[in-house]
């Protein structure tokens, strides 16, 4: 991962007429750094991205892509954009649907073809190129839509819940092109709600509730800054007593053995993390407002829950 | 200039799978015209122009489709988040759009000079002209609804009300001497009236060749004005899922 960052957002607000779905939002994106961009629904994570791919006009702050403007047609020609919604040309076939977007982002001849095979060869398209997308399963297509907002190797890569709808399989084959895409020094940005995801392939995150920053930094960061990790014991009798305490035997011991059904250790994970900081930004109880203390992870608490869930999407 | 193509190209190849629109703006004129041609209007001069504008007119809402189905497939955005700009995507859109309809024209023509014998005293550059002008009225026009509509039903509804209306003053249903007072008095104003004017210049050798192409040129500067003003990329529209 490199320190020079291909991607700034700094101070972004977008507001739908008085309801803010982005409010003063920051972060930035290194070349090869998968940046998890979580929130609950209507949060801003879509608005976040339409404002970055040029969709929408910002209403403050500023987006530099590589330097640029995203509305330019260098900056356009750099960013690859897979919405959560699948787009394609359902009575196209695959092979079409993959040369007519790379055709789009300026790839001719002889590239636009190689470009193609490379793609086919990434997602393991072979078997579909042939097929119209009308004929392909919701996660096959998924996978197609993914692979065409890749074709022209963008630099930084926005997907929005890529996995949303898809089976077990389908879902690990879109997180393993995302992890060889960065791998490959792709900046990519995504969004999820399957946090285990987030946990497996981002290098950092971004957490916004309201369209705020609740939480930002480098992944491993964020994580050694949770809490000790949690024991969760379950009674035969249906309740559950969870400690914050590393000591799992006086967690033990401080119940009757008889009635333990089950003890679970929880380990800091992007789950509890988000639990966490999403809980504080709902209660306005400034829980773990303000550094970390280690690198350069940061949870805030939200200041305004009371404007109201965003209209936007997610 | 180069993505005005490749669009034109995937809306070509769009078209090629589902051709249906064809069959409203070439298909269904070219059958009713051996029915109606002197039973109706009166002369293959007049209705061939005629029936040829009727449903070009129909077509609009055929042509508005392509950017409906933009927006119901989800590939608008793409389109718009692509380094191509708005006026490109909307170029590429309308280039078949005006080739087919520039086509249909010279069809219908073709079917009249085969089955009807008409004679093109104008010569092949007057008709060829005429097409071109005529198409592109009608693109202009329903890149113009569509700016207008949010919705595919508000475009049928604007293209069938707008056809009967348009078509109707213009002289393409029934001769314009037929029709009351004042729908002859605003017929000019219909910009099928100066189509089929154009046309009868061509087929029929009657003067005013000149100023008919005029006005469908004017026609299409205002119509073009109006997508100008209205068309807004970033707009939401309701597209169709199919």
């Amino acid at each position: 991962m490199s320190a020079v960052t291909l991607l700034d957002v700094e101070s972004l607000t977008k507001r739908y007429g008085s309801i803010t779905a982005v409010d003063d939002l920051s972060f930035s994106v290194a070349p090869g750094e998968t940046l998890g961009l979580l929130g609950p629904n209507g949060a801003g994570k879509t608005t976040t991205m339409g404002c970055i791919v040029g969709l929408l006009e910002p209403d403050g702050g500023r987006i530099a892509v590589d330097g640029l403007a995203p509305k330019s047609k260098t900056a356009s020609a750099m960013v690859g954009y897979a919405a959560q919604r699948t787009a394609l040309y359902l009575s196209l076939r695959v092979s079409e649907n993959l040369a007519y977007f790379g055709g789009l982002y300026g790839l001719r001849g002889r590239a636009l073809a190689e470009a193609v095979a490379k793609i086919v060869d990434l997602f393991d398209l072979d078997s579909l190129t042939g097929r119209r997308v009308n004929d392909l399963s919701v996660g096959q297509a998924k996978l197609v839509h993914l692979a065409s907002a890749v074709i022209h190797e963008p630099a930084p890569l926005l997907v929005d819940e890529p996995t949303a709808g898809l089976d077990v399989s389908a879902r690990r084959r879109v997180i393993d092109a995302i992890r060889r895409l960065a791998a490959g020094g792709t900046a990519v940005i995504f969004s999820t709600h399957y946090l285990e995801e987030a946990d497996e392939a981002c290098d950092s995150l971004v957490i916004i509730d309201h369209g705020r920053r609740v939480a930002s930094g480098p992944l491993g960061d964020l994580l050694a800054a949770d809490p000790d990790p949690a024991t969760i014991i379950r009674l035969g009798n249906g309740d559950t007593v969870s400690f914050d305490d590393r000591d799992l035997m006086a967690a033990i011991n401080s119940v009757d053995h008889d009635q333990i059904a089950e003890v679970v250790v929880e380990r800091p994970s992007v789950r509890r993390l988000y639990e966490r900081v999403i809980d504080s930004s709902a209660n306005g109880a400034g829980a773990g407002k303000g550094s970390a203390g280690t690198g350069n992870a940061s949870t805030e608490a939200s200041s305004d829950t009371s404007d109201g869930s965003s209209s936007a999407d997610g | 200039m180069a993505s005005t193509l490749l669009i034109a190209r995937n809306e070509l190849r769009l078209l090629q799978r589902d051709p249906f629109p064809l069959f409203v703006l070439i298909g269904m004129p070219g059958v009713l015209l051996f029915f109606v041609t002197d039973a109706l209007i009166g002369g293959p001069a007049h209705s061939v122009p005629a029936l040829a504008s009727l449903f070009a007119l129909m077509g609009t809402g055929s042509m508005g489709f392509s950017f409906f189905r933009e927006h119901g497939w989800g590939t608008w955005d793409r389109l718009r988040a692509a380094p191509v700009r708005t006026i490109e995507l909307v170029a590429g859109k309308a280039i078949p759009m005006l080739a087919v309809t520039a086509a249909q024209q010279l069809i219908m023509v073709a079917i009249g000079i085969a089955v009807f014998s008409l004679d093109v005293p104008g010569g092949a550059a007057q008709l060829i002209i005429t097409a071109l002008v005529c198409a592109a009225m009608y693109v202009a026009l329903a890149i113009a609804l569509t700016s207008l509509c949010r919705t595919m039903s508000q475009l049928n509804a604007a293209s069938m009300l707008g056809t009967m209306a348009i078509a109707g003053a213009g002289g393409a249903i029934a001769k314009i001497a037929a029709l009351p007072g004042w729908v002859q008095a605003i017929a000019p104003a219909s910009p099928v009236y100066w189509v089929i004017d154009a046309y009868r210049s061509v087929l029929n050798g009657e003067p005013g060749f000149g100023t008919a192409i005029a006005m469908l040129v004017g026609f299409a500067a205002l119509f073009t004005a109006i997508s100008l003003w209205q068309f807004r990329a970033h707009k939401p529209k309701e597209g169709l899922a199919g």
